[in-house]
């Protein structure tokens, strides 16, 4: 495989606009990072399927990728988030049955991965919290502390203004503090 | 441990992606199963090239063709008729498709087409990005008409004359398309039926004209509704100048949205049958000479045959 480090992701669309194979490199920089993030919202088999489906949307749309921004992962994890909106009734069920039972059925269900039991009461109790929150808030949530992006990163992502992710990211921590039992006040951002 | 170190953590230890599962997810990508046939997996099968019945008559049913590099005559029958505007060549293009018969193909035959594609390179990406003008191959394909049977793809480099061959697998959709409207109006419909590849719906419905031309058998019928059809898409525009692999053309060209890449169909200028395909790079894209083009595609031949690597 080519080396392609010292181009930017923005470069490599760029190219792949006339010439379409050179997408692969930013599958290969890109999917592991996206399958991972969908894995641990919707379980491991359906993110196989929403990997693929997010990168075939790219690939269809990267020629009006906006080419003011280097780093592509934003857009690509804005069209994972997009995506996982069609499977909010999957994760919310999830989560509902962590928070229940406190057996995780994205790794039950998984053969590939060893079964866990008794999940903490901490764990089950935000399993709780992710089953309520709006559909944004998850994604701001879970874009923020799970693919670790920066709020402007979030806010290009989710098409939305920076301070939009940050009321959202406050609300949703809120919640989540509220049902571990500590006090409301957010330490640290 | 606070609240977002929790989330941050919250099934962190899943295992990686299944290297078999991104490997078919990365195929996908560049090779989604038709209709409608992606336009720009160009370099897999058997996406590859253009299908038209047209071309049969320019190779096979006009003898009395110049060569293309002769200075072009009037058309043989009444008046020399020239389209003014974009819409006008698609019109005629039609006009040209109902006058052609129609190949007849039983089930076990094949369609068979051949191409030549010349698609550019971008060579050492990681140090100077240097592009390498586009390679010209002659594609022979054979499809089952029915797309029970397995294909044959037969490539042929051009200038080498290095020949590859390489079986398809069968379970295609037919080669030889049946299902498709011949009304003007229900084909506008269908080009604009499929979802929107991101690109707006006039770009959507402009590929997949390429998409349903290239590389498999439509009725003339069917032809003439879909360059009637295109008519009717907003933003195109007349390149009087586009000739292909030799032919004199006139094409018919949209804009990507991105206003760096042009996408022409290309008739010939004088019958307008339907020649091929290009891309044509218009704007600032590195490492793109401007004005280049980038990729095109002749159709040469369209024909039914009894069994894959037969030539008609």
């Amino acid at each position: 495989m080519t080396h392609t480090e010292v181009m930017t992701d923005q470069d490599l669309i760029r190219i792949s606009v006339a010439q379409p194979e050179t997408f692969g490199q930013i599958f290969d920089r890109h999917a592991t990072t996206i399958h991972h993030y969908l894995a641990r919202r919707v379980g491991r088999s359906l993110a196989d399927d929403l990997t693929a489906e997010t990168f075939l949307i790219a690939f269809r749309r990267r020629d009006n990728y906006d080419v003011s921004h280097q780093d592509c992962r934003p857009w690509l994890y804005g069209i994972a988030a997009n995506l996982l909106r069609g499977h909010q009734r999957a994760e919310i069920r999830q989560y509902r049955a962590l928070a229940r039972t406190g057996v995780d059925p994205v790794y039950a269900a998984d053969d590939r991965v060893e079964a866990r039991v008794d999940a903490a009461d901490e764990v089950r109790a935000l399993a709780g919290v992710l089953a309520k929150l709006a559909p944004g808030e998850r994604d701001v949530l879970t874009l923020v502390s799970q693919a670790q992006l920066s709020y402007p990163e979030v806010a290009q992502a989710l098409g939305i203004p920076v301070g939009t992710v940050r009321s959202r990211l406050h609300s949703a921590r809120k919640r989540i503090r509220t049902a571990l039992g500590h006090d409301g006040g957010l330490d640290d951002e | 441990m606070n609240d977002l170190e929790l989330v941050e953590r919250f099934r962190a230890d899943l295992p990686p992606a299944d290297p078999a599962a991104l490997s078919r997810a990365r195929a996908r990508m560049f090779h989604t199963p038709p209709p409608p046939r992606r336009r720009w997996a160009w370099g897999l099968v058997p996406a590859g090239a253009l299908a038209a019945a047209v071309t049969v008559a320019v190779v096979t049913a006009r003898p009395e063709d110049p060569a293309p590099t002769a200075v072009p005559t009037a058309p043989t029958t009444s008046a020399p008729v020239t389209a003014i505007d974009a819409a006008g060549v698609f019109r005629l293009a039609a006009a040209e498709a109902r006058t052609q018969p129609a190949l007849v193909a039983k089930p076990g035959q094949f369609v068979y087409v051949e191409s030549i594609d010349a698609t550019d390179n971008v060579e050492n990406l990681e140090t100077k990005p240097t592009w390498v003008p586009p390679k010209e191959i002659n594609r022979k394909i054979w499809l089952a008409a029915d797309g029970v049977k397995a294909g044959l793809l037969r490539t042929t480099v051009v200038k080498t004359g290095e020949v590859n061959e390489m079986p398809l697998d069968g379970r295609t959709a037919p080669a030889y398309v049946t299902d498709l409207p011949t009304d003007s109006k229900k084909m506008r419909d269908w080009l604009y039926s499929g979802p929107d590849t991101g690109n707006g719906a006039d770009a959507t419905a402009w590929n997949k004209i390429g998409d349903t031309l290239r590389e498999q058998y439509l009725p003339p019928d069917a032809q003439a509704a879909i360059f009637e059809a295109a008519a009717t898409i907003p933003g195109t525009t007349l390149v009087k100048q586009a000739d292909v692999a030799g032919r004199k053309g006139i094409a018919v060209s949209r804009l990507a949205d991105s206003k760096d890449v042009r996408f022409d169909y290309i008739f010939d200028a004088r019958t307008y049958d339907f020649l091929g395909e290009r891309v044509v790079v218009v704007g600032d894209l590195k490492p793109y000479p401007k004005g280049v083009v980038s990729r095109w595609t002749a159709q040469l031949r369209v024909a039914i045959v009894d069994r894959a690597g037969q030539l008609p």
